[in-house]
């Protein structure tokens, strides 16, 4: 790594003044990448152990690491992966998202994909593609959360109080209602709340309160909140 | 070339699988991203998949789930044309090969039967040669028995097909990418590609 650093010996015996601040760094692969301050990566960069950032990394490529925690914010132009991603801030990836775990505190970004066997949301998302989990909790908070295709086994979505990061959220997105968009959500178990959708198809699905949902298509069960509108529902074959 | 679509649902379904073994299958990459294809429909987007290729694909899966863990099962179908599997007549209705290679290659074997991807690969390669005019349809013979017998041996290892002819005799074989070969003047080598030239091709055919 270059850092770019500011050094001032005074020859009269006066402290020198480090700033760790502002890095700047070359692609490449890394034992561990840490960054703290405001980073940014030039091209694609791959952690051999893990990733840690406190504060404002931008990588101009693709980030790969087994483990990645970042605190703050995270842009990614390509590619995010790892095996566990662990992030309280905000993620925003160009590329898709790919993961065994994905826990975020915060807001989840991205004009891809996302794929991981475990996804847990706190806070809000933005995925233009499919999320595609094998188990995923969303618990949605301050703002409007919005996915191309949900798939997966199983899926919740709930929606959540505030917390303190509401000051954060409002200012980046303002006056949305807490809720999520998705054209279709399909999967195995499906609990939803607050969620407007074009199709929900599943084995057994529970569509809860502030839920708008075009057509729901289940196999098993359909619990079904009073004040859920359902525009069409339907048992497939047994 | 009309490839028979089936939908989603119709496909879980037929199956009996569910939505959440599917998107786990797609997410181990036992199912090619390529397969699922959007199409919209009266009820909005929906999926649609290339019909026999995955219904051999989840026949396949559900078979050796039990006896492999989805990670092996992954290796074994991983990609583009790992494990993809036609029924014979639904390759011959595709008609991806001319009819002279179809009557003269394929014509014995059961009809029921299916093809696995290399089957189609020899039938495939045979044609392509024909079409440039380079080689005649008993030269052709050689050729596929040279695949057939050789071309396993190799186990997905990328390898190039040299067709040579000395004094009119053609002679074929297989060696592995990139080795180097020099002949006595008396050869004239016809073509020389590696086969993933053809196997490319024919994976957009079929998919």
């Amino acid at each position: 790594m270059m850092y770019q650093e500011m050094k001032h010996a005074w020859p009269g015996g006066l402290p020198n003044l480090r700033m760790n601040g502002v890095i700047r760094a070359a692609g490449g692969t890394y034992d561990r990448v840490h960054v703290d301050g405001v980073g940014r990566i030039a091209g694609d960069v791959k952690a051999a152990t893990s990733a840690r950032v406190n504060g404002v990394l931008t990588v101009e490529g693709s980030l790969e690491a087994p483990e990645l925690r970042a605190d703050g914010k995270l842009n990614i132009e390509g590619i995010l992966k790892g095996a566990m991603l662990n992030i309280n801030g905000i993620v925003k990836s160009e590329g898709h998202v790919a993961a065994e775990t994905i826990r975020v505190h915060g807001i989840l970004k991205t004009d891809g994909n996302v794929e991981a066997e475990k996804i847990q949301l706190h806070g809000a998302l933005k995925v233009d593609g499919l999320i595609n989990a094998g188990e995923m909790e969303l618990g949605l908070t301050h703002m409007e959360s919005r996915a191309g295709e949900i798939g997966g086994e199983s899926i919740r979505v709930r929606r959540l109080q505030g917390s303190s990061w509401k000051w954060l959220l409002k200012w980046i997105m303002p006056g949305s209602e807490t809720r999520l968009l998705a054209n279709v959500i399909e999967g195995d178990d499906i609990q939803l709340e607050y969620t407007h959708a074009d199709i929900v198809r599943g084995q057994r699905v529970t569509i809860g309160k502030g839920c708008r949902i075009g057509r729901v298509e289940y196999r098993d069960q359909l619990t079904k909140h009073p004040e859920a509108e359902i525009g069409w529902e339907e048992r497939t074959y047994g | 070339m009309d490839i028979e679509l089936i939908s989603k649902k119709e496909l879980l379904e037929m199956t009996g699988i569910s939505y959440g073994q599917l998107y786990r299958w797609k997410r181990k990459q036992l199912i090619p991203e390529e397969w699922f294809i959007r199409k919209s429909a009266f009820t909005g987007q929906e999926t649609f998949f290339p019909r026999e290729l995955i219904l051999a694909r989840i026949d396949k899966i559900v078979n050796l789930k039990d006896d492999l863990s989805l990670d092996e099962l992954a290796d074994k179908l991983a990609g583009k044309q790992g494990g993809i599997e036609l029924p014979k007549s639904e390759f011959a209705a595709r008609k991806i090969v001319s009819d002279m290679v179809w009557k003269r290659w394929a014509g014995l074997a059961d009809e029921n039967e299916r093809y696995a991807f290399h089957d189609m690969l020899y039938l495939y390669t045979a044609d392509a040669l024909l079409q440039t005019g380079e080689m005649s349809i008993e030269e052709g013979d050689a050729l596929i028995s040279v695949l057939r017998e050789h071309y396993p041996s190799f186990n997905g290892r990328p390898c190039e097909l040299v067709f040579i002819r000395r004094m009119g005799i053609a002679s074929f074989a297989l060696v592995s990418a990139s080795a180097e070969l020099y002949f006595d003047n008396g050869v004239k080598v016809v073509a020389r590609a590696p086969l993933t030239d053809w196997s490319e091709k024919l994976v957009e055919r079929l998919v």
